[in-house]
Parts: C-alpha cells; structure tokens; sequence
C-alpha cells in the first residue's frame, strides 16, 4: 500500500486550455471542525460527462455542491481554495451567487419539482430573472425546455396539471426541463436516478448523453455502472481526498490506484 | 445456539396469550378513556345546553295602547325632543289598567305594572319615532314580560312553594293565568338577546355588545398578531444565523407562551393605559394585549409550519437561481401557509376565550351601549359571561349558560375553518 | 486475487472459472509432452490415448465460456475481476487450440509410425522440450500471477521459431536428398509446424497474463528495463 497522494495525479487527464469549463485548484471544504474535502485539483472539459464515485460520506456531493455554491446555505460549511468557470473565480466576493446560479443549474437526488403546475415549474426560473420579455417568449422557452428534456410529448397536452402528480421518472426530468430553461452552461446532478426504476433511470441516461452536447455535465452517482454508462471522465473520492481523476475507461478497466480498484470491484469493506 | 423447533413452538405458544391479553388490555383502557372524554364532554354540552336553551325564549304580553296625542304630543309640535320625552311609561300602565279595571288599591297596582318590563316603555318610545303617524292611533303590540313573569311561564318558579318565598305573587298568577286564556301573553322568539346591550334588567339583557366587542378586539389581534407572528417566524426560521443571540430569542418566545395570560393583563395596564394614554375598555387595547398573548403561539406554529416544508423545495428554488426571498415567498410560504393559518387560529380561539387580561383593562365594565368602533368602550364575550353569571337574578343563570353556546358555537366554527383551510391548502409533495 | 469481494460468492465463482483454466491448462500440457514422447517413442497406444483424451479439453472449454458468460451477466465485472475474466475467456480458446494441435501432432505420429524411422525425430524431440517448457511456464506463470515469468515465456518464443525455420531448412534438403523420405518429412515438417504454433499459443498466454495484471499487453521485443523497479500494486 502506498500513499494514495502520489497516484492521484498519475492518471489525470490533460486538457487543452480551451477545453477547461471547470477548474478547481486547492479546494478545501470544512463542516464546522470536520475536513470534509481536502485539497481538491481538478479540472472539468466543456461538453462532457463527468462522473464522482465513492463512498457514501466521501464528499463528493459536498464537492459537487461547491461548484453552484449551494453549500452557502449551510452556515457551519466554509470553503476554501477556488473554483473557476471560464477563468472566473466563483468564490469571489463581486460574484453574485444569483447569477452564478443561472449559469450553473442542479437536478437533486429526489425529483422535487414544485407543487405547481407543469408549466409553471419550468417557466419559474426564466420568470424571475427575467430572460423571456414576453408571454409567447415564456412559452417558447417551457416547450423548448419540455422537448429538450424529452418530456414534451408525454405532457404537452396537461401542462396546467401538477408536476407532483407526474411519475418520479418524469418529475425528474421535469426538474431537468427546469434547469434547462434557464439556460445554465453547467448541469450538476446529484444521483439524479437514486429514486428511480431502471426504464426510468435509462431514459435519464439518454438524456444525459444528448444534453451533452450543449452542457457541461457533473454527475454524481452511487452506482458504479451509471458512471460508466454515461460519463467520459469519472473521479474517484474517498474520505475527502481525490483518490483518482481520469478517462472512464481507464478507471473502469485498468484503474491506478489500489482504492479505487476494491470500490469498484467490490472489494471496499 | 439452536432450540429444537418443538420446544421453540411450545414456548411461543404458552407466551402467546399472555401477550395478546396485553395488547386486550392496553386497548381496552384506551377505549375507556376515550369514552370518558366523551362522555364529559356531552354532561358539559347538556348541562350547558340544558340550562341555557330557554333563554333564546322570552315571555310576551300582548297590550293595546292608545298613542293618545295628547300624551305624546300635547302642544302639537312634532318635534323630535317632545316625543321623545312623553310619558310612555305612563301609556304602559294605562293599558295594564284598563286591562285589569278592577284592579284599585295602590300596592295591587304596583304589582300588576310589575309584569311588565321597564323596556316595554322605551319599545314604545322606538316604535313612534319611527313611525310618528301612529300618534292618536290604538295600537296591539307584544312587550317583554318582567323575567319574574318569565321564569314563571318557563316554570323555574314554582307556584306550588309558599308565596313568600316566591318572587311571584298570588294575584300576579291569576293575571297571568286570565291573561293565557286571552292569549295575550306568550313564548316568543328572544331577538333582544341577540340585539340589545348588557342590562340590569335579564329580560333585556343581550350579547350584542359584547359580541361587537369581541369582534372589534379579534379584528386588532387578528390584525396585529398575523403579520407580526408570520413576519418573526420567516425571519427566525430562514434568516436569522444561528447563534446564542436567536436562540436567547427563541428560548424566550417558548417561554412568553406559558406565560399565565393575567401578566399580559398587567402589562397592558402599565403600558397602554398608563404609558400610552389608550382608553380604558377599548376593543383596540384588548386586542394589543390579546395580541402580546397570541404572539408566541403564532409564531410557534408558523415556525413549525416552515422547518415542515421539506429542504428539497428549497433547493429546487435556489437551484434555479432564486434569491432567498424570492425562494421564500414563492415556494415555502405558500406551503407553510396552511400550518400557519390552522395555527393563527387556534391561537386567536384561545384569544377569543380568554377573561384574565382583559379584566386588568378595565374591559370589565358594565357598558350597555352596543360599541361601534375600535376605541368604544366594551365587554367581550367571556367577560359578559362572567359579569351574567356573578349576577343574583335567577334569569341571568339561563342567559350566561346561553351566551356560553353562542362562545362555543364561534369557538366550534373558528376551529372547524382551521381544519377545513388545511384540508383545503394542504399540498403533497 | 488478493483481496476478497465484499459478496463472498463473486469470489467463489472467479475462483471456480480459474480452477477450470488451470485443470484444463495442466491437461493441455500433458497431452503436449505425451504428443512430443509418441514422435520420439513411436508409441502408437500413446498417441491414441492423446486422441482420446482431446474432447475432455473442449469439453472444459465450454465449461469455462459457461462460467464467463454467467459471471458477465450477473456480477457486471469491472477492472482487475473484467480483465481477469475476459483474460479466461482468451486463454481457454488458446489452450483448445493447443489441445488441437497436440492431438494432430499425435495423429501425424501415428503414419509416421507406419513409415520407415527418420533421422529428424531428435531435432523434434528438442524443439518438443523447449515448447513444453515454454508452456508449463506459461501455466506455472498464470497459476502464480507471475508477470516475470509471463514476459520470460514471452521472449522465450523466439527460441521455438529459431528451431522451426532450422528443422525446416533441415527437412527441406533431406526432401531434396532422397525422393522417399518426402512423405515422412512432410509429416515431420507438420509436426514441428504444430510445435510452432503451440508455442505462439503459450506467448499469446504470456500477453494475456501480463494484460491481466498490469492492464496493458507487454511492448517492445525486449525486458522493459522498468519492470523491476515499477510499482506494482498487486504486490504483496
């Protein structure tokens, strides 16, 4: 066994300058006393699928919250180091989190559209911050998003209807439709199929592979095969550290660290 | 370790009743405290109800009144303040007399204007300033009775109990009884119960005022405490760090609430009356000292309302890029607001009943005018009820136990507006 | 593997698929000593023996591609398990084909036993030697998870391939020599022929066994100078 530290950056994929979305550099994250991320370098490509594996409590949903700054509502989380979309340092105090939100949107681990109606739940983001001048402009944006999120053809016809009253697959991408309309560059999910049938969770993945053309995608996931089904670059935490950061098929394949190797095999105890 | 599965199957089986006499017994104390519940509940109701029905019932008697103008009017000017000033009274006893002319020795008299109420008089006085072409007509109009007359017809006393004992004499009874068989007197329908102010007289004694005074005083602590509850409850919950200072905050608001509610009273006193220079018995500083009352559980309830709408609404709203506020107003409160409309509710019922601190505000007071405004002086119900049934009149007994349904009666239904919000607002996610 | 799965019957169905290789491995390897023993004893009831025993071994081939195909559907292997058991999937095929060649090489035997005894059998009897090493080595090196050994065999196949192109060079000119020994040498050119491919066999064994353990096959014609000094985390 050696010093996991010394591989973590063996296997770590290059990009070219114009390729980075996402780049973070020394993040260190701390509940109150507790060190829940340490150290954290890594770069996201633009366009792409980028899973986080690991153990449950390995910080890979926290790591995934700093990128949208969704761990500001929690008062005892502080956060160090910095995260840069397009060279630009979200930690900075002139960086409205409003508008970082606007760039950077969330699917959650349980679909939890609001109890609203169909079209309501899209047009909400694009309401409030403005983006549609006009009633057909709104319109346009929600049948867009709906089609986008491959969920026009099932509800295009009960769009006034509640969104809770959709099946947990459909509430989620509707929850996806929501963040779409926004018009976000970045899409984060955390385990966005964790609550759904296999049908269900297939047609996330597709999704996910179609959206990828014009998002950035971070995806976190407990399931191993979701990763490799649909990511091009995973990451590997544990306890906190990035234990591994390289193409999906290496990791999936050949991976380099010995950590890595018995979660994925099954062999973490 | 392994038992063999006979012995296994036969200690399970000896256990097994043993078991399910427990569970027998465990419901079957749960039924009977059940039913005690209710069973005190209906001896409340029926008592209540019981003793408080015959009041929505008053005795009448049917006179026929000659509105002499030379009464009424005798210098022929029509003017507003003579008429108002003739002698209806005197009109009154005219008709008992010429009903009863044999009637002649002064004291016998004295009785017989005893059956009826001083407010047949001022009915009188009301009827022709309402209609002044009645003057030089003979009119039939039903007057209430006295409430001794009253209690006699709805036989509370006695006639059988030795005369000096009764309130009720016995040549008052023969009129009476000569009267029935003319039907000039009767039950009718209690509408002054409904409509007059406090009196000292039980027969026109009514809930209005008091009624009116309630009203007033929930509007103010409607008014105040709602926002002020809800607005402290938003911030505490969703804005607020916390830190020692909120939580001083919150142990303190935990506390006001079991605070015994004279103590508001007393502040009220202090501050509103004696700082602020409020009037005394005004519906407007009943309820800021309802208000103080009601706060803390208003905001308990908000409080809790809010911490029950599930974080993954908060981070769907946030997620999208809403500011807290936005995230606030859109999406949680709308969902709090059924918790915090059942709670506001419950909180202003409470207010609705409660006697202690408006008694410190003077809201005590004998006031027989019906209030019309925020800064009148007035009773409100519970209050009413105390003052009625401090009183010795046996027909006060009946009207404080009605009063008490027609509290119960608002109380049932501010209660059942709650559930029916909730059930209405109540949204699953 | 050194560690074990956190469900133990993973590890109990992968250790069962590689029981299957090996007993198929050693049998492979007897039937290729016994098949060089009948050319250089011209023993005829060996050879049938060698014929005989052949369809054990694709019988335990389709035992293993069972195991796989099961152990692929059900347990989603990834990594060193996925390497491992598509590294079966490769050897199983190349120890059937070994067998093949073994039980042709002892049909061959058995019309060369008819035919006048040749010179030649000796050359076979070493090229047989060196490919029989070659090949327990191979096993030795898949049963112990020994890349050293693998990337030995590796190399080592030059040696066979050597041999070959001599004893073909050899055969050829006593073809030329005398027109009656062309029936005999063309069985004996088969043979080492046989030999031959058995050995490319065992060196494609040797790629499989270091792309099972290391996750890449093995590159460049010599010992990578690294080896040694690579940190191997499969090392302990």
């Amino acid at each position: 066994m050696t010093n996991p530290d010394n591989n973590s950056s063996n296997g770590k994929p290059v990009f070219p300058q114009e390729k980075i979305k996402i780049a973070c550099k020394r993040v260190n994250v701390y509940y109150g006393d507790k060190h829940a991320i340490r150290d954290v370098n890594l770069e996201i490509g633009k366009n792409e699928v980028t899973a986080f594996i690991g153990p449950s409590g390995c910080g890979k949903s926290t790591f995934l919250r700093c990128i949208n700054r969704m761990n500001d509502t929690i008062d005892i989380c502080r956060v160090e180091g910095e995260i840069e979309i397009d060279n630009e340092n979200i930690y900075d105090k002139s960086l409205d989190v409003v508008l970082l939100r606007a760039r950077v949107g969330m699917v959650f681990q349980k679909p939890n559209p609001f109890p609203k109606s169909i079209y309501d739940n899209v047009a909400y983001g694009p309401k409030i911050h403005g983006i549609a001048s006009t009633k057909g402009e709104l319109e346009g944006i929600v049948e867009t998003s709906l089609k986008k999120a491959g969920l026009w053809e099932e509800v295009n016809d009960r769009l006034d209807q509640p969104g809770t009253g959709l099946s947990g697959g459909q509430q989620q991408r509707l929850c996806i439709a929501r963040a779409i309309a926004v018009q976000p560059e970045i899409i984060l999910m955390d385990e966005p199929c964790s609550a759904l049938d296999p049908i269900a969770t297939a047609k996330i993945e597709e999704l996910i592979e179609e959206l990828k053309e014009n998002y950035t995608i971070v995806i976190v996931t407990h399931s191993m095969q979701q990763a490799a089904r649909v990511s091009q670059k995973t990451a590997f935490f544990h306890l906190g550290d990035l234990v591994e950061y390289g193409e999906t098929e290496d990791i999936f394949t050949n991976p380099v660290n010995k950590l890595t190797q018995d979660y994925i095999t099954g062999r973490y105890g | 370790m392994t038992i063999d599965t006979k012995i296994k199957d036969r200690l399970l089986r000896e256990g097994l009743p043993k078991r399910y006499a427990k569970e027998k017994r465990f419901k079957l104390m749960g039924k009977l405290s059940v039913y005690s519940a209710i069973g005190m509940l209906l001896v409340l109701f029926c008592t209540i109800v019981g003793n408080g029905y015959s009041a929505f019932q008053q005795t009448h008697l049917k006179l026929k009144i000659v509105l002499s103008a030379d009464v009424i009017d005798p210098t022929n000017t029509h003017k507003k303040e003579d008429i108002l000033r003739a002698n209806y009274q005197g009109l009154v006893k005219q008709s008992l007399k010429e009903m009863f002319p044999e009637v002649r020795k002064r004291s016998e008299k004295k009785m017989l204007y005893q059956l009826i109420s001083p407010g047949a008089a001022y009915q009188l006085q009301e009827m022709v300033m309402k209609n002044k072409n009645l003057i030089g007509q003979t009119v039939d109009i039903w007057v209430p009775a006295n409430d001794d007359v009253d209690m006699f017809m709805k036989e509370i006393i006695d006639a059988k109990t030795p005369e000096a004992e009764r309130r009720i004499k016995d040549n008052q009874i023969l009129w009476i009884k000569s009267l029935e068989q003319v039907e000039r007197i009767k039950l009718k329908f209690n509408t002054a119960f409904f409509t007059n102010g406090d009196s000292r007289d039980p027969e026109l004694a009514g809930i209005m005022g008091s009624l009116m005074g309630s009203f007033y005083t929930m509007l103010v602590t409607l008014g105040l405490s709602f926002p002020l509850g809800v607005a402290t409850a938003i911030y505490l919950e969703e804005f607020a760090p916390k830190n020692r200072w909120t939580d001083i905050v919150e142990v303190n608001i935990n506390n006001l609430a079991a605070v015994p509610s004279i103590v508001f009273g007393l502040l009220g006193l202090g501050i509103f009356l004696n700082v602020a220079g409020l009037p005394r018995s005004a519906p407007i500083v009943g309820g800021m000292v309802l208000t103080l009352m009601t706060l803390p559980t208003i905001i308990i309830s908000s409080r809790a309302a809010l911490k029950s709408v599930p974080p993954s609404i908060r981070d769907a709203a946030l997620g999208v890029g809403a500011s807290k506020m936005q995230m606030v107003l859109h999406h949680v409160l709308p969902l709090a607001m059924p918790g915090m409309l059942t709670g506001s509710i419950i909180g202003m019922a409470q207010a609705l009943g409660e006697t202690a601190p408006l008694l410190m505000i003077g809201m005590v007071a004998f006031i027989v005018d019906v209030p019309g405004g925020f800064f009148d002086p007035s009773t409100v119900l519970p209050v009413q009820i105390y003052l009625w049934a401090d009183s010795p009149e046996r027909a006060f007994i009946e009207r404080t136990s009605a009063a008490i349904i027609v509290l119960l009666g608002f109380l049932i239904c501010m209660n059942a507006i709650a559930v029916l919000l909730r059930k209405k607002f109540e949204t699953r996610w | 593997m050194s560690d074990e799965h956190t469900v133990k019957s993973f590890d109990g169905e992968i250790n069962r698929l590689n029981d299957v290789i090996i007993e198929m491995a050693s049998l492979t390897k007897e039937q290729v000593r016994d098949a060089v023993t009948v050319v250089v004893k011209r023993d005829s009831e060996l050879a049938g023996e060698i014929i005989e025993k052949d369809p054990a071994i694709n019988n335990l081939e389709l035992e293993s591609h069972e195991l796989t195909m099961r152990l692929l559907a059900l347990r989603q292997p990834v990594a060193i398990d996925l390497r491992n058991i598509v590294v079966s999937i490769k050897i199983s095929s190349d120890l059937e084909r070994i067998g093949d060649y073994a039980a042709n090489v002892a049909k061959r035997a058995l019309v060369l036993n008819q035919l006048p005894p040749v010179k030649q059998a000796r050359t076979i009897k070493n090229m047989g030697r060196v490919t029989y090493d070659l090949l327990k080595d191979v096993i030795d090196a898949y049963e112990h998870q020994d890349v050293k050994k693998a990337l030995d065999v590796w190399h080592r196949d030059e040696e066979v391939d050597d041999m070959y192109t001599s004893i073909f060079r050899e055969l050829l000119t006593y073809m030329m020599e005398d027109t009656h020994n062309i029936t005999a040498c063309t069985h004996l050119l088969f043979i080492a022929r046989n030999l031959e491919r058995i050995g490319d066999h065992a060196t494609n064994i040797a790629e499989d066994i270091h792309f099972m353990i290391k996750g890449k096959p093995p590159t460049g014609r010599r010992p990578m100078g690294d080896v040694d000094g690579e940190f191997d985390i499969f090392d302990h």
